[in-house]
Protein backbone atom coordinates (compact mmCIF):
# COMPACT_ATOMS: atom_id res chain seq x y z
CA UNK A 1 0.00 0.00 0.00
CA UNK A 2 1.36 3.33 -1.03
CA UNK A 3 1.79 5.71 1.78
CA UNK A 4 0.04 9.04 1.85
CA UNK A 5 0.07 11.81 4.44
CA UNK A 6 -1.49 9.58 7.10
CA UNK A 7 0.48 6.44 6.38
CA UNK A 8 3.42 7.19 8.57
CA UNK A 9 1.05 7.47 11.48
CA UNK A 10 -0.50 4.16 10.46
CA UNK A 11 2.92 2.56 10.13
CA UNK A 12 3.80 3.81 13.59
CA UNK A 13 0.56 2.33 14.85
CA UNK A 14 1.42 -0.99 13.26
CA UNK A 15 4.62 -1.08 15.25
CA UNK A 16 3.49 0.17 18.64
CA UNK A 17 -0.27 0.18 18.49
CA UNK A 18 -0.61 -2.99 20.55
CA UNK A 19 2.31 -2.35 22.86
CA UNK A 20 1.57 -2.08 26.55
CA UNK A 21 3.26 -1.73 29.90
CA UNK A 22 2.47 -2.73 33.48
CA UNK A 23 0.67 0.42 34.53
CA UNK A 24 0.39 -0.52 38.19
CA UNK A 25 4.12 -1.16 38.41
CA UNK A 26 4.77 1.99 36.45
CA UNK A 27 2.75 4.15 38.84
CA UNK A 28 4.27 2.57 41.94
CA UNK A 29 7.82 2.85 40.63
CA UNK A 30 7.31 6.43 39.52
CA UNK A 31 5.90 7.38 42.90
CA UNK A 32 8.85 5.79 44.68
CA UNK A 33 11.40 7.46 42.43
CA UNK A 34 9.52 10.72 42.60
CA UNK A 35 9.69 10.77 46.39
CA UNK A 36 13.46 10.34 46.17
CA UNK A 37 13.59 13.26 43.79
CA UNK A 38 11.70 15.42 46.24
CA UNK A 39 14.03 14.57 49.09
CA UNK A 40 17.02 15.14 46.88
CA UNK A 41 15.93 18.69 46.20
CA UNK A 42 16.08 19.34 49.97
CA UNK A 43 14.19 22.59 49.87
CA UNK A 44 11.89 23.27 52.74
CA UNK A 45 8.96 24.89 50.97
CA UNK A 46 8.19 27.50 53.58
CA UNK A 47 6.20 30.24 51.93
CA UNK A 48 7.41 33.80 51.87
CA UNK A 49 9.81 36.00 50.04
CA UNK A 50 11.51 37.66 52.98
CA UNK A 51 15.16 37.02 53.61
CA UNK A 52 15.74 33.36 54.32
CA UNK A 53 17.72 31.88 57.15
CA UNK A 54 20.21 29.42 55.82
CA UNK A 55 20.56 26.19 57.71
CA UNK A 56 23.40 23.86 56.93
CA UNK A 57 22.34 20.28 57.41
CA UNK A 58 24.65 17.39 56.77
CA UNK A 59 26.70 19.38 54.32
CA UNK A 60 23.74 20.35 52.15
CA UNK A 61 22.26 23.81 52.41
CA UNK A 62 18.61 24.01 53.21
CA UNK A 63 16.76 27.27 52.92
CA UNK A 64 14.18 28.12 55.47
CA UNK A 65 11.99 31.02 54.58
CA UNK A 66 9.42 32.93 56.51
CA UNK A 67 5.76 32.02 56.66
CA UNK A 68 3.61 34.91 55.53
CA UNK A 69 0.41 34.15 57.35
CA UNK A 70 -0.37 33.96 61.03
CA UNK A 71 -3.17 31.46 61.47
CA UNK A 72 -3.41 28.07 59.86
CA UNK A 73 -5.68 27.95 56.84
CA UNK A 74 -9.33 27.41 57.72
CA UNK A 75 -10.60 23.99 56.92
CA UNK A 76 -12.95 23.57 53.99
CA UNK A 77 -15.98 21.38 54.57
CA UNK A 78 -15.36 17.76 53.76
CA UNK A 79 -17.21 16.94 50.58
CA UNK A 80 -20.32 14.90 51.13
CA UNK A 81 -20.62 15.70 54.80
CA UNK A 82 -19.00 13.87 57.68
CA UNK A 83 -16.46 11.21 56.91
CA UNK A 84 -18.02 7.92 57.86
CA UNK A 85 -15.03 5.64 57.50
CA UNK A 86 -11.94 5.92 59.64
CA UNK A 87 -8.93 4.68 57.71
CA UNK A 88 -6.89 1.84 59.09
CA UNK A 89 -3.60 2.86 60.64
CA UNK A 90 -1.14 3.58 57.89
CA UNK A 91 2.26 2.00 58.18
CA UNK A 92 4.13 2.73 54.98
CA UNK A 93 7.19 0.75 54.18
CA UNK A 94 10.13 2.69 55.65
CA UNK A 95 12.36 4.48 53.20
CA UNK A 96 16.04 3.72 53.10
CA UNK A 97 17.38 7.25 53.07
CA UNK A 98 18.21 8.40 56.62
CA UNK A 99 17.09 11.81 57.79
CA UNK A 100 19.87 14.32 58.00
CA UNK A 101 20.29 16.57 61.02
CA UNK A 102 22.52 19.45 61.89
CA UNK A 103 25.59 18.77 63.95
CA UNK A 104 28.22 20.88 65.64
CA UNK A 105 28.17 22.67 69.01
CA UNK A 106 25.00 22.39 71.04
CA UNK A 107 23.16 24.98 73.09
CA UNK A 108 20.26 24.78 75.59
CA UNK A 109 17.10 23.76 73.82
CA UNK A 110 14.33 26.28 73.08
CA UNK A 111 10.91 26.03 71.55
CA UNK A 112 12.05 28.00 68.52
CA UNK A 113 15.08 25.80 67.93
CA UNK A 114 12.92 22.71 68.30
CA UNK A 115 10.46 24.16 65.79
CA UNK A 116 13.29 24.82 63.36
CA UNK A 117 14.53 21.26 63.70
CA UNK A 118 11.02 19.86 63.28
CA UNK A 119 10.54 21.98 60.16
CA UNK A 120 13.79 20.69 58.70
CA UNK A 121 12.85 17.08 59.29
CA UNK A 122 9.24 17.28 58.15
CA UNK A 123 10.46 19.01 55.01
CA UNK A 124 12.70 16.06 54.27
CA UNK A 125 9.73 13.71 54.48
CA UNK A 126 6.92 15.60 52.81
CA UNK A 127 6.41 18.13 50.08
CA UNK A 128 4.65 21.14 51.51
CA UNK A 129 5.09 24.16 53.72
CA UNK A 130 4.62 25.28 57.30
CA UNK A 131 2.20 28.12 57.80
CA UNK A 132 2.69 28.79 61.51
CA UNK A 133 4.75 27.71 64.50
CA UNK A 134 4.45 27.52 68.24
CA UNK A 135 6.58 26.27 71.06
CA UNK A 136 7.84 26.57 74.57
CA UNK A 137 10.67 25.55 76.81
CA UNK A 138 11.42 25.29 80.48
CA UNK A 139 14.47 27.08 81.77
CA UNK A 140 15.65 25.33 84.91
CA UNK A 141 17.66 27.44 87.29
CA UNK A 142 21.15 26.55 88.50
CA UNK A 143 21.20 23.29 90.36
CA UNK A 144 17.74 22.33 89.18
CA UNK A 145 16.96 18.65 89.30
CA UNK A 146 15.10 18.65 86.01
CA UNK A 147 16.85 19.48 82.73
CA UNK A 148 15.32 21.78 80.14
CA UNK A 149 12.32 20.50 78.21
CA UNK A 150 10.90 21.78 74.96
CA UNK A 151 7.78 21.57 72.89
CA UNK A 152 7.16 22.72 69.33
CA UNK A 153 4.38 22.55 66.80
CA UNK A 154 4.04 23.57 63.19
CA UNK A 155 1.00 23.70 60.98
CA UNK A 156 1.86 21.76 57.87
CA UNK A 157 0.19 22.25 54.51
CA UNK A 158 1.03 19.36 52.23
CA UNK A 159 1.58 20.12 48.55
CA UNK A 160 -1.73 20.15 46.76
CA UNK A 161 -3.72 20.55 49.95
CA UNK A 162 -5.85 23.51 50.95
CA UNK A 163 -5.50 22.98 54.67
CA UNK A 164 -2.77 22.83 57.26
CA UNK A 165 -2.78 20.50 60.23
CA UNK A 166 -0.46 20.42 63.24
CA UNK A 167 2.62 18.31 63.70
CA UNK A 168 4.16 18.52 67.17
CA UNK A 169 7.04 17.26 69.24
CA UNK A 170 7.63 17.01 72.98
CA UNK A 171 11.19 16.62 74.19
CA UNK A 172 11.24 15.60 77.86
CA UNK A 173 14.61 14.81 79.38
CA UNK A 174 14.51 13.41 82.87
CA UNK A 175 11.20 11.57 82.37
CA UNK A 176 10.92 8.94 85.10
CA UNK A 177 9.05 5.98 83.78
CA UNK A 178 8.77 4.40 87.23
CA UNK A 179 6.37 7.10 88.33
CA UNK A 180 3.85 6.13 85.70
CA UNK A 181 4.69 2.51 85.08
CA UNK A 182 1.17 1.39 85.82
CA UNK A 183 -2.13 3.03 86.50
CA UNK A 184 -4.01 0.96 89.07
CA UNK A 185 -7.54 -0.07 88.40
CA UNK A 186 -10.12 2.31 89.74
CA UNK A 187 -13.46 1.41 91.31
CA UNK A 188 -16.37 3.42 92.53
CA UNK A 189 -18.27 1.96 95.46
CA UNK A 190 -21.76 3.17 96.28
CA UNK A 191 -23.27 2.75 99.71
CA UNK A 192 -23.74 -0.90 100.45
CA UNK A 193 -21.18 -1.98 97.89
CA UNK A 194 -17.72 -3.26 98.67
CA UNK A 195 -14.57 -4.40 97.01
CA UNK A 196 -14.64 -7.59 98.99
CA UNK A 197 -18.06 -8.44 97.72
CA UNK A 198 -17.02 -7.47 94.24
CA UNK A 199 -19.98 -5.18 93.81
CA UNK A 200 -18.15 -1.93 93.15
CA UNK A 201 -18.23 -0.50 89.63
CA UNK A 202 -15.04 -0.57 87.61
CA UNK A 203 -14.48 2.91 86.28
CA UNK A 204 -10.80 2.80 85.44
CA UNK A 205 -9.42 -0.32 83.85
CA UNK A 206 -5.79 -1.22 84.38
CA UNK A 207 -3.96 0.83 81.78
CA UNK A 208 -0.77 -1.15 81.99
CA UNK A 209 2.70 0.35 81.72
CA UNK A 210 2.94 3.83 80.33
CA UNK A 211 4.96 2.78 77.30
CA UNK A 212 2.63 0.05 76.18
CA UNK A 213 -0.38 -0.52 73.97
CA UNK A 214 -3.02 0.80 76.28
CA UNK A 215 -6.70 0.80 75.54
CA UNK A 216 -7.62 3.30 72.90
CA UNK A 217 -4.30 3.06 71.10
CA UNK A 218 -5.18 1.66 67.72
CA UNK A 219 -2.78 -0.22 65.48
CA UNK A 220 -0.39 -0.05 68.38
CA UNK A 221 3.10 -1.53 68.31
CA UNK A 222 5.84 -1.56 70.90
CA UNK A 223 9.38 -2.21 69.75
CA UNK A 224 12.76 -2.20 71.38
CA UNK A 225 15.53 -0.81 69.23
CA UNK A 226 18.98 0.48 70.11
CA UNK A 227 18.07 0.61 73.77
CA UNK A 228 14.89 2.60 73.11
CA UNK A 229 11.29 1.69 73.68
CA UNK A 230 9.19 2.87 70.74
CA UNK A 231 5.41 2.93 70.99
CA UNK A 232 3.52 3.76 67.79
CA UNK A 233 -0.23 4.08 67.58
CA UNK A 234 -3.23 6.03 66.40
CA UNK A 235 -6.03 7.57 68.37
CA UNK A 236 -9.32 8.19 66.66
CA UNK A 237 -11.69 10.92 67.66
CA UNK A 238 -14.73 10.39 65.54
CA UNK A 239 -13.40 10.43 62.01
CA UNK A 240 -10.26 12.34 62.97
CA UNK A 241 -6.97 10.51 63.33
CA UNK A 242 -4.04 11.38 65.57
CA UNK A 243 -0.80 9.49 64.95
CA UNK A 244 1.63 9.30 67.83
CA UNK A 245 5.09 7.86 68.27
CA UNK A 246 6.42 7.85 71.82
CA UNK A 247 10.09 7.03 72.32
CA UNK A 248 11.72 6.45 75.68
CA UNK A 249 15.43 6.11 76.43
CA UNK A 250 15.65 4.41 79.83
CA UNK A 251 19.40 4.99 80.16
CA UNK A 252 19.10 8.78 79.82
CA UNK A 253 15.44 9.07 80.83
CA UNK A 254 14.78 11.04 77.66
CA UNK A 255 11.27 10.89 76.25
CA UNK A 256 10.43 12.20 72.76
CA UNK A 257 6.89 12.23 71.46
CA UNK A 258 6.12 13.20 67.87
CA UNK A 259 2.58 13.39 66.55
CA UNK A 260 0.58 14.42 63.52
CA UNK A 261 -3.13 14.75 62.95
CA UNK A 262 -5.67 15.29 60.21
CA UNK A 263 -7.76 17.42 62.52
CA UNK A 264 -7.67 21.11 63.27
CA UNK A 265 -6.13 20.26 66.60
CA UNK A 266 -5.05 17.11 68.39
CA UNK A 267 -7.58 15.14 70.40
CA UNK A 268 -10.50 16.72 68.60
CA UNK A 269 -12.96 15.38 66.10
CA UNK A 270 -12.60 18.36 63.79
CA UNK A 271 -11.17 16.46 60.84
CA UNK A 272 -10.04 18.81 58.08
CA UNK A 273 -7.64 16.75 55.95
CA UNK A 274 -7.80 13.35 54.32
CA UNK A 275 -5.10 12.00 56.59
CA UNK A 276 -2.28 13.22 58.82
CA UNK A 277 0.66 14.56 56.81
CA UNK A 278 3.09 11.99 58.18
CA UNK A 279 2.87 8.23 58.57
CA UNK A 280 3.71 6.41 61.79
CA UNK A 281 7.01 5.34 60.30
CA UNK A 282 7.87 8.90 59.33
CA UNK A 283 7.04 10.07 62.84
CA UNK A 284 9.19 7.29 64.23
CA UNK A 285 12.10 8.33 62.06
CA UNK A 286 11.91 11.81 63.58
CA UNK A 287 11.39 10.66 67.15
CA UNK A 288 14.35 8.24 67.32
CA UNK A 289 16.95 10.77 66.15
CA UNK A 290 19.73 11.50 68.59
CA UNK A 291 19.45 15.23 67.91
CA UNK A 292 16.85 15.62 70.67
CA UNK A 293 17.69 16.37 74.25
CA UNK A 294 18.14 19.18 76.76
CA UNK A 295 20.50 20.74 74.25
CA UNK A 296 20.19 21.14 70.49
CA UNK A 297 22.65 21.95 67.67
CA UNK A 298 23.31 25.64 67.48
CA UNK A 299 22.45 25.64 63.79
CA UNK A 300 18.83 24.96 64.72
CA UNK A 301 18.97 27.63 67.40
CA UNK A 302 20.17 30.10 64.79
CA UNK A 303 17.47 29.01 62.35
CA UNK A 304 14.86 29.18 65.08
CA UNK A 305 15.14 32.93 65.20
CA UNK A 306 13.79 32.96 61.64
CA UNK A 307 10.71 30.77 61.98
CA UNK A 308 7.59 32.89 61.78
CA UNK A 309 4.91 33.45 62.75
CA UNK A 310 5.77 31.90 66.09
CA UNK A 311 3.62 31.81 69.20
CA UNK A 312 5.59 31.39 72.40
CA UNK A 313 3.66 29.19 74.82
CA UNK A 314 6.33 29.71 77.46
CA UNK A 315 4.45 32.80 78.56
CA UNK A 316 1.62 30.54 79.68
CA UNK A 317 3.76 28.49 82.02
CA UNK A 318 3.27 29.18 85.70
CA UNK B 1 -7.88 24.25 27.53
CA UNK B 2 -8.70 22.31 30.68
CA UNK B 3 -7.27 18.81 30.69
CA UNK B 4 -10.07 16.28 30.84
CA UNK B 5 -7.88 13.28 31.56
CA UNK B 6 -9.87 11.09 33.92
CA UNK B 7 -8.49 11.05 37.44
CA UNK B 8 -6.11 13.91 36.83
CA UNK B 9 -6.30 14.77 40.50
CA UNK B 10 -4.90 11.40 41.50
CA UNK B 11 -1.48 10.39 40.37
CA UNK B 12 -2.05 6.66 40.05
CA UNK B 13 -5.24 7.21 38.12
CA UNK B 14 -3.39 9.67 35.91
CA UNK B 15 -0.71 7.09 35.14
CA UNK B 16 -3.33 4.46 34.34
CA UNK B 17 -5.11 6.85 32.02
CA UNK B 18 -2.06 8.11 30.15
CA UNK B 19 0.63 5.48 30.64
CA UNK B 20 -0.04 3.30 27.63
CA UNK B 21 -0.04 6.19 25.19
CA UNK B 22 3.05 7.69 26.76
CA UNK B 23 4.84 4.37 26.67
CA UNK B 24 4.08 3.94 22.98
CA UNK B 25 5.56 7.35 22.23
CA UNK B 26 8.59 6.41 24.29
CA UNK B 27 8.88 3.17 22.35
CA UNK B 28 8.98 5.02 19.04
CA UNK B 29 11.60 7.38 20.42
CA UNK B 30 13.80 4.73 21.97
CA UNK B 31 13.30 1.82 19.62
CA UNK B 32 13.57 -0.63 22.52
CA UNK B 33 10.93 -1.51 25.04
CA UNK B 34 13.31 -1.70 28.04
CA UNK B 35 14.60 1.78 27.31
CA UNK B 36 11.06 2.94 26.69
CA UNK B 37 9.99 1.63 30.09
CA UNK B 38 12.90 3.42 31.75
CA UNK B 39 12.09 6.63 29.95
CA UNK B 40 8.42 6.40 30.83
CA UNK B 41 9.05 5.71 34.51
CA UNK B 42 11.63 8.49 34.73
CA UNK B 43 9.11 10.84 33.20
CA UNK B 44 6.36 9.96 35.64
CA UNK B 45 8.80 10.17 38.56
CA UNK B 46 9.59 13.76 37.58
CA UNK B 47 5.90 14.49 37.25
CA UNK B 48 5.18 12.96 40.65
CA UNK B 49 7.89 15.07 42.26
CA UNK B 50 5.89 18.12 41.19
CA UNK B 51 2.47 16.51 41.24
CA UNK B 52 0.95 19.06 43.56
CA UNK B 53 1.46 21.74 40.95
CA UNK B 54 1.14 19.61 37.83
CA UNK B 55 -2.30 18.33 38.66
CA UNK B 56 -3.57 21.86 39.03
CA UNK B 57 -2.20 22.90 35.64
CA UNK B 58 -4.34 23.27 32.54
CA UNK B 59 -3.00 20.11 30.99
CA UNK B 60 -1.10 17.58 33.08
CA UNK B 61 -1.01 15.33 30.02
CA UNK B 62 0.71 17.93 27.86
CA UNK B 63 3.14 18.72 30.67
CA UNK B 64 3.98 15.04 31.02
CA UNK B 65 4.58 14.62 27.30
CA UNK B 66 6.92 17.60 27.36
CA UNK B 67 8.83 16.07 30.25
CA UNK B 68 9.07 12.85 28.25
CA UNK B 69 10.55 14.63 25.25
CA UNK B 70 12.96 16.68 27.32
CA UNK B 71 14.06 13.64 29.25
CA UNK B 72 14.57 11.71 26.02
CA UNK B 73 16.72 14.46 24.59
CA UNK B 74 18.62 15.02 27.81
CA UNK B 75 22.08 13.56 28.20
CA UNK B 76 21.24 12.18 31.62
CA UNK B 77 17.97 10.60 30.72
CA UNK B 78 18.36 6.87 31.16
CA UNK B 79 20.18 4.30 33.20
CA UNK B 80 21.26 2.61 30.02
CA UNK B 81 23.09 5.00 27.77
CA UNK B 82 23.26 2.92 24.63
CA UNK B 83 20.40 2.70 22.23
CA UNK B 84 20.08 0.06 19.64
CA UNK B 85 17.65 -0.71 16.85
CA UNK B 86 14.94 -3.06 17.88
CA UNK B 87 15.82 -6.61 17.04
CA UNK B 88 12.49 -8.12 17.85
CA UNK B 89 8.86 -7.19 17.58
CA UNK B 90 7.71 -5.17 20.60
CA UNK B 91 5.28 -7.02 22.77
CA UNK B 92 1.71 -6.62 21.71
CA UNK B 93 2.43 -5.26 18.25
CA UNK B 94 -0.63 -5.12 16.05
CA UNK B 95 -1.59 -8.34 14.40
CA UNK B 96 -1.73 -8.77 10.69
CA UNK B 97 1.19 -6.49 9.89
CA UNK B 98 4.20 -7.65 8.00
CA UNK B 99 6.86 -8.03 10.71
CA UNK B 100 9.51 -7.18 8.16
CA UNK B 101 7.89 -3.80 7.65
CA UNK B 102 7.82 -3.16 11.40
CA UNK B 103 11.44 -4.08 11.80
CA UNK B 104 12.48 -1.97 8.82
CA UNK B 105 10.65 1.06 10.13
CA UNK B 106 12.02 0.82 13.64
CA UNK B 107 15.51 0.23 12.30
CA UNK B 108 15.14 3.20 10.01
CA UNK B 109 13.98 5.36 12.90
CA UNK B 110 16.88 4.22 15.01
CA UNK B 111 19.20 5.50 12.31
CA UNK B 112 17.97 9.06 12.81
CA UNK B 113 19.34 11.45 15.37
CA UNK B 114 17.28 11.72 18.58
CA UNK B 115 16.14 15.20 17.61
CA UNK B 116 15.02 14.08 14.13
CA UNK B 117 13.26 11.12 15.65
CA UNK B 118 11.52 13.41 18.10
CA UNK B 119 10.29 15.64 15.29
CA UNK B 120 8.81 12.73 13.36
CA UNK B 121 7.17 11.24 16.43
CA UNK B 122 5.67 14.58 17.44
CA UNK B 123 4.51 15.45 13.92
CA UNK B 124 3.34 12.08 12.60
CA UNK B 125 2.54 9.98 15.66
CA UNK B 126 1.16 12.59 18.00
CA UNK B 127 -0.12 14.67 15.08
CA UNK B 128 1.17 17.92 16.51
CA UNK B 129 1.29 21.09 14.50
CA UNK B 130 4.56 22.63 13.43
CA UNK B 131 4.10 25.34 16.02
CA UNK B 132 3.39 22.90 18.85
CA UNK B 133 6.37 20.77 17.87
CA UNK B 134 8.59 23.83 17.78
CA UNK B 135 7.38 24.90 21.20
CA UNK B 136 8.03 21.51 22.75
CA UNK B 137 11.49 21.18 21.24
CA UNK B 138 12.44 24.78 21.84
CA UNK B 139 13.23 25.50 18.21
CA UNK B 140 11.72 27.69 15.53
CA UNK B 141 8.87 26.48 13.31
CA UNK B 142 11.21 26.81 10.36
CA UNK B 143 13.65 24.48 12.02
CA UNK B 144 10.86 21.98 12.59
CA UNK B 145 9.91 22.03 8.91
CA UNK B 146 13.52 21.65 7.83
CA UNK B 147 14.22 18.88 10.26
CA UNK B 148 10.98 17.13 9.40
CA UNK B 149 11.73 17.16 5.67
CA UNK B 150 15.25 15.98 6.23
CA UNK B 151 14.19 13.20 8.55
CA UNK B 152 11.52 12.01 6.14
CA UNK B 153 14.00 11.97 3.33
CA UNK B 154 16.43 9.93 5.37
CA UNK B 155 13.65 7.57 6.33
CA UNK B 156 12.79 7.01 2.67
CA UNK B 157 16.40 6.47 1.88
CA UNK B 158 16.78 3.86 4.59
CA UNK B 159 13.58 2.13 3.64
CA UNK B 160 14.50 2.01 -0.02
CA UNK B 161 12.17 2.37 -2.91
CA UNK B 162 9.49 -0.03 -1.73
CA UNK B 163 6.24 1.50 -3.10
CA UNK B 164 4.44 0.34 -0.03
CA UNK B 165 6.64 2.46 2.13
CA UNK B 166 6.93 5.64 0.15
CA UNK B 167 6.22 8.71 2.14
CA UNK B 168 4.90 12.07 1.22
CA UNK B 169 6.13 15.25 2.84
CA UNK B 170 2.66 16.50 3.59
CA UNK B 171 2.07 16.19 7.32
CA UNK B 172 -1.36 15.31 8.63
CA UNK B 173 -3.64 17.99 9.96
CA UNK B 174 -3.02 18.65 13.59
CA UNK B 175 -5.36 16.91 16.00
CA UNK B 176 -3.31 17.51 19.12
CA UNK B 177 -4.93 19.20 22.06
CA UNK B 178 -3.95 22.79 22.46
CA UNK B 179 -2.29 23.95 25.63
Amino acid sequence: MRLDETNLHDRFADVVGGAGVDLHGLAAGAERDGRRLRRRHRLLSVAGTAAAVTLVVGGATVLMGRSPVAPPAPAPATSGGAVSEVPAPRTDEPANEPLQTADGPRVPVTGRATAAALLDLVGQLDDGRALAFAGQQTTPGPGAAMPAESYAALWWQAAGSDVATPVRINVQPGFEDDEVSADPKGYACEEGESMEAGTCELIQPDQGPFFSCREGRLGCTVTREDGMTVVSYEEHNGAAVDRIVDVYHPDTMLRVVVAATDAEEFETARKVADEPPLTLDELRRIAVLDVWGPTIPQAYDDAGSGVAPYQDYSENLS
Amino acid sequence: MQDTTPGADDFASFVHATGTALYRTALLLCGDHHLAEDLTQTTYAKVFAKWGRVRRSDSPTAYTRTVLLNTFLSHRRLRRSSERPVDRIPEGAADGTDPTVRLDLMAALAGLTPADRAVLVLRFWEDRSVEDTASVLGVSPGAVRTRSSRALARLRERLGDDPGLQLTTTPPASTWETR
